[in-house]
């Protein structure tokens, strides 16, 4: 940064300017396999490895909740092999997220919020159960979070249900009924589900056609008058489906979409009824809310349509959307647009021109549009572990992922309640409440460009460091207790402090330990080692040194110090209570100083 | 520093500690916690130098809505032809009884230079500064003729009418703070693309960008990382890793590339760490407003809109440290396809009412900072002058920009209500779009706001102004004093 236009800052600056440092050369590409779609070739086995695995599974899958063996039995699986076994689109997967012999209903978000607030919840506190509800001010948010994060479910699965309904075929829960949002994201989710054999654009239509969509959008009340051929209704959706839903903007022929696209399908969009589910059309006193849709066609035009030059036929709204689908996914521009806003959104904030050209050859390469077969060829592609790739990762991403790192079984998920509440409460983001409206949520460069979510981060991991730090907690009817001994591997049954050290960091950060340079570790083999900082710990005369990575190779004893912390051991199975509490308590103070730091906040890919 | 016990520790949002704070105070008998320092009363802010605060109104604001034509009943009159097309969207019944009940109940009357028109009486403190000549009504100014939110936001924050909708680059805000050698401060928390500045490396280079000269505070109030106090030696579990952070980032920070992607990062932190220290010590110094506090924690917009013009208010306050020139903030929402009555009318109060968001902020502004400080509001594009099936609005093109402040020369600059609307609302078939139309570039009113923050600014910001479209007759000349 250049200090030239901050007089007072540059005053006040104590630390010399930051070193300009040439990156090095790039390594001469590795050989690559073939890969599950043209245009995506796979990385080969030496660069598939844990990391890769791990890479993967932070950006698709919230970290996942494998076990480490199964990271391990992936990486040694080929990547095509493996990554089928990854991501996949049911309710469950249980190599990803074990099941810990509980069952949450049918899996789906209703099934799920049925499960946890009902009376077979897990949860003792039966205020808590509540705020699970459908009905409740929170039951979506609470629920979704929790079904990412639970295990026995999918995370990639709400993952892709958070993308779909938050950011590409977003709705905002302000608008809807609890109904129409509970319904929406598991109709949406079933056809992502079903889309391999299906093709994508049922995705997309069946969220055009649904009721959330209708009450976001306001046409639930459009109607057409075929004695004058007037339409009252509006354009809003009309031009948000080609836009937002399939990338179609129809920049070479702007006249023509405004003045007949657009409008002809602000027609398509008239006639739906909305009503509750069980109730007969008509008769439901509350339609508004209702989450199904009767498609009428009394107040429908009649006859052809001219929509992106399609003839689009049909007697009623659900006809037409069904009926413009194939015309629609294989636009041009769609077929330009959505592989690479899928992958920007999901997975790559630095696409260059050539990486857009490969997604979107790979996406034509697809007669039938198949969203998880090309995320599954992109997610062991050279593409997503190219080193020149970079990923700042949302609120949701870090906080979920922080989320099933930390907490080692469902129990403890239950009694961290204060996750959730912290992507509430202090990052302000929720779940069905996109920051940007229809236009999604909060993207990951924007998280990267606030001060105030990383002051946020930061002071969680300080001023609030105590979830991390303490050894018990009770909560919601549940105590947990830090058994970090539970999942750190021991070596001839002891822990180092290098070892344990080197373990979270690639627990959390997964990166192949490459950041995890000499002063992040001599960092946290002080924490771990001594409970105290390094600085203190190395002269409790002078706590507010400033200690850089050459100090640690000039200064002899400082070093020597540094290497003695990292012979230590830690007590985790130790016997005594007290040193066992203390050893859990340190591990909290180094997971604590991982979170902080900015290797937390962005991924790259490689 | 920041630095907080225990028990403030364990409160759980801003809102209760500044509460807590205030009862500690009260008991202790000192009325505040910075008993130690002088108290000034607010509004003696010390600005010295030009400020322009960008207010974007995204979601296409329907400002017609909030500025009309006189009802009338001469059907070839505009207002006769604007109100016949949107009475729907007023929620009103289209008959002229009930359109004139409209007109005369809920508008005040005013003229400039031969325009009748009509305030929005919600919007009683703008009407207020309107009788003061200071607020300017540019006329059918557009910046994109797409209609697509995305397009139309990317151009307007860019300041360049010819950005693609992928288009990346430096945004006029911060390309105007950089010609006036200042920062840009964003206070809606996310940066807009307007925030961001030329890269010095090359300044002309429209597609490039750099982040140094914005700041970022969503709260100035809470700007500034949680620390250890210096010079203690045992200290607790959590500051023991502040201070283990703190030395981290410090020593970490030289070594970092800048085209690193952590670099980011540590930026912010080393801006946090520095500038709180001197934003808490000049703050302790400046009591919140009340009324605005007040304000922010009752109205449905304060937390959003109210929290953003108390930064503005503690960024003027600090406007030497910060260096500010420019302020970026956001207030959207204006989509209003559907029940637009509903959904605008509120934000219109919200911003430009009497006891409301701007007013609160203007009364507690120091002379220095009234004379020093404009508002410039915008959006994405205009909305059609025909209410849509949906008791709303549809995307459009031309819209007004408005000017707030002390050195607008107020008035309405273009023609405000142009007769072709008329011939374009009685001709359905021709008109698919019934809009208004977009005569006057933005370049020619944003630059003149740049040259009245920094002088000759206008040709560096937006450098091909001059071969803009603006709308005949129109001068901008004497806009700002």
């Amino acid at each position: 940064m250049t200090l030239a236009l901050f007089p007072a800052l540059a005053q006040a600056q104590s630390a010399p300017p930051r070193r300009v440092v040439a990156p090095p050369p790039p390594p001469p590409p590795r050989p690559t396999l073939p890969g599950l779609l043209t245009g995506l070739p796979s990385v080969n086995d030496a660069t598939w490895d844990e990391t890769a695995v791990r890479k993967v599974l932070q950006i698709f899958a919230y970290g996942g909740l494998a076990r480490d063996s199964q990271i391990t039995t992936w990486a040694n699986m080929r990547p095509a092999d493996a990554i089928r076994q990854m991501l996949t689109l049911g309710t469950t997967n249980n190599l990803l997220s074990p099941s810990e012999g509980t069952s949450f209903g049918d899996g789906t978000l209703t099934g799920v919020s049925a499960f946890l607030s009902g009376a077979s919840s897990p949860i003792p506190d039966t205020d808590y159960r509540a705020d699970f509800e459908q009905d409740a001010y929170n039951g979506s948010n609470f629920t979704w979070m929790y079904a990412a994060t639970l295990r026995g479910l999918n995370p990639f699965r709400q993952k892709m249900g958070l993308f779909e309904t938050n950011y590409h075929l977003a709705v905002h829960r302000r608008n809807l009924s609890s109904e129409q949002l509970f319904a929406y994201y598991d109709r949406v989710l079933s056809a992502l589900a079903a889309s391999s054999a299906n093709g994508y654009e049922t995705v997309m239509t069946t969220a055009a056609l649904s009721a959330a969509v209708a009450r976001q959008y306001g046409h639930d009340n459009a109607r057409f008058n075929r004695s004058t051929g007037e339409c009252y209704c509006n354009e809003d959706f009309a031009r948000e489906y080609h836009q937002l839903f399939f990338g179609i903007l129809a920049l070479n022929e702007p006249d023509y979409h405004e003045n007949t696209t657009i409008k002809n399908t602000a027609k398509a969009l008239t006639d739906m009824n909305l009503y509750h589910t069980g109730l007969t059309p008509g008769t439901d006193p509350e339609p508004w809310a209702g989450q199904e849709v009767q498609y009428q066609s009394d107040q429908h035009p009649a006859g052809t349509l001219d929509i992106l030059h399609n003839a689009n036929s049909g007697t009623n709204a659900q006809q037409r959307f069904v009926n413009q689908a194939a015309a629609q996914i294989n636009h041009p521009e769609s077929l330009d647009t959505l592989p690479v806003m899928i992958v920007q959104v999901l997975a790559d904030d630095n696409l260059s021109n050539a990486k857009k050209a490969a997604l979107r050859q790979a996406w034509r390469s697809m007669a039938r549009k198949d969203i998880l077969l090309f995320l599954q060829a992109y997610a062991i592609s050279t593409l997503f572990h190219d080193p020149l790739r970079v990923k700042y990762l949302n609120s949701f991403d870090r906080h979920l992922n922080i989320a099933n790192k930390t907490a080692l079984n469902n129990n403890e998920q239950y009694a961290e309640w204060p996750r959730t509440r912290w992507l509430n409460d202090f990052d302000q983001q929720r779940p069905f409440e996109p920051m940007h409206e229809v236009f999604g949520g909060q993207t990951g460069e924007e998280t990267s460009k606030s001060a105030y979510l990383f002051q946020s981060n930061y002071d969680n991991a300080t001023e609030n460091g105590g979830r991390n730090t303490g050894y018990t907690l009770t909560r919601h009817g549940l105590t947990l207790t830090r058994n970090w001994a539970s999942v750190v591997p021991a070596t001839n049954g002891t822990y180092s402090v290098r070892s344990v050290a080197e373990w979270l960091w690639q627990r959390y950060v997964s990166d192949g330990r490459k950041n995890l340079g000499p002063l992040e570790r001599a960092h946290l083999y002080a924490l771990l080692a001594t409970g105290n900082d390094l600085a203190y710990a190395y002269s409790t005369a002078n706590p507010d040194r400033v200690i850089t990575a050459t100090d640690l190779t000039t200064d002899a004893a400082l070093a020597a110090a540094v290497n003695g912390y990292a012979a230590g051991l830690m007590n985790l199975n130790s016997n005594v209570t007290a040193d066992r509490t203390e050893a859990n308590r340190r591990v909290g103070q180094a997971i604590n100083f991982i979170l902080a730091t900015p290797f937390m906040l962005v991924q790259e890919g490689r | 520093m920041k630095r907080r016990n225990d028990t403030i520790a364990s409160l759980n949002t801003r809102r209760d500690f500044l509460k807590r704070s205030l009862a500690l105070g009260l008991i202790a008998g000192t009325g505040t916690l910075f008993d130690s320092r002088p108290v000034l009363a607010a509004g003696n802010q010390n600005v010295t130098q030009r400020v322009l605060a960008n207010i974007f109104l995204g979601g296409g604001p329907d400002l017609r809505h909030a500025f009309v034509p006189p009802f009338s009943t001469v059907t070839t009159s505009v207002g006769y032809a604007y109100w016949k097309n949107k009475a729907t969207s007023h929620s009103i019944a289209n008959d002229n009884t009930s359109l004139n009940n409209r007109w005369t109940n809920d508008y005040f009357p005013v003229s400039s230079g031969g325009t009748q028109f009509g305030i929005l009486k919600r919007c009683g403190w703008l009407k207020t500064m309107w009788d003061q000549g200071n607020v300017a009504f540019v006329s059918n100014v557009f910046g994109s003729d797409s209609r697509d939110h995305d397009q139309a936001t990317t151009v307007m924050e860019l300041g360049d009418t010819t950005a693609p909708k992928s288009a990346f680059g430096s945004g006029w805000g911060g390309r105007l703070a950089y010609a006036a050698r200042g920062n840009v401060l964003a206070v809606s928390g996310y940066p807009r693309a307007f925030s961001y500045g030329p890269d010095p490396a090359a300044p002309n280079d429209l597609r490039r960008n750099s982040d140094q000269n914005v700041i970022i505070a969503s709260n100035m109030r809470d700007y500034g990382l949680y620390d250890a106090p210096r010079g203690t030696g045992n200290v607790g579990r959590n500051e023991r890793v502040a201070r283990a952070l703190r030395s981290y980032y410090a020593g970490k920070r030289a070594t970092v590339p800048d085209n690193s992607p952590y670099a980011r990062f540590f930026d912010t932190e080393e801006k946090l760490r520095n500038f709180g220290d001197q934003i808490d010590a000049r703050l302790a110094s400046f009591p919140e407003p009340e009324d605005l506090q007040t304000w922010i924690e009752n109205s449905p917009y304060g937390w959003y809109l109210g929290m953003q013009l108390r930064n503005l208010h503690d960024a003027l306050a600090c406007s030497d440290i910060v260096n500010l020139r420019v302020a970026s903030m956001e207030f959207n929402g204006w989509d209003s396809h559907d029940n637009q009555r509903n959904e605008i009318e509120d934000k219109l109060e919200a911003l430009f009412g009497t006891g409301q968001g701007l007013d609160l902020l203007y009364r507690n502004l120091s002379a220095s900072a009234q004379q020093n400080l404009v508002f410039v509001l915008d959006g994405e594009f205009g909305r059609q002058i025909r209410s849509n099936g949906g008791n709303g609005t549809d995307h459009g093109e031309g819209n007004y920009i408005i000017l707030i402040g002390n050195p607008v020369n107020g008035g309405v600059y273009g023609t405000m209500f142009p007769q072709r609307e008329v011939d374009v609302l009685a001709q359905p078939n021709r008109y698919y779009n019934p809009d208004i139309q977009g005569l006057t570039a933005i370049d020619h009113v944003f630059g003149r706001a740049c040259d009245w923050v920094s002088a000759g600014s206008r040709s560096a910001v937006f450098p091909q102004f001059a071969g803009k479209p603006i709308e005949t007759g129109l001068n901008l000349t004497g806009l700002l004093a």
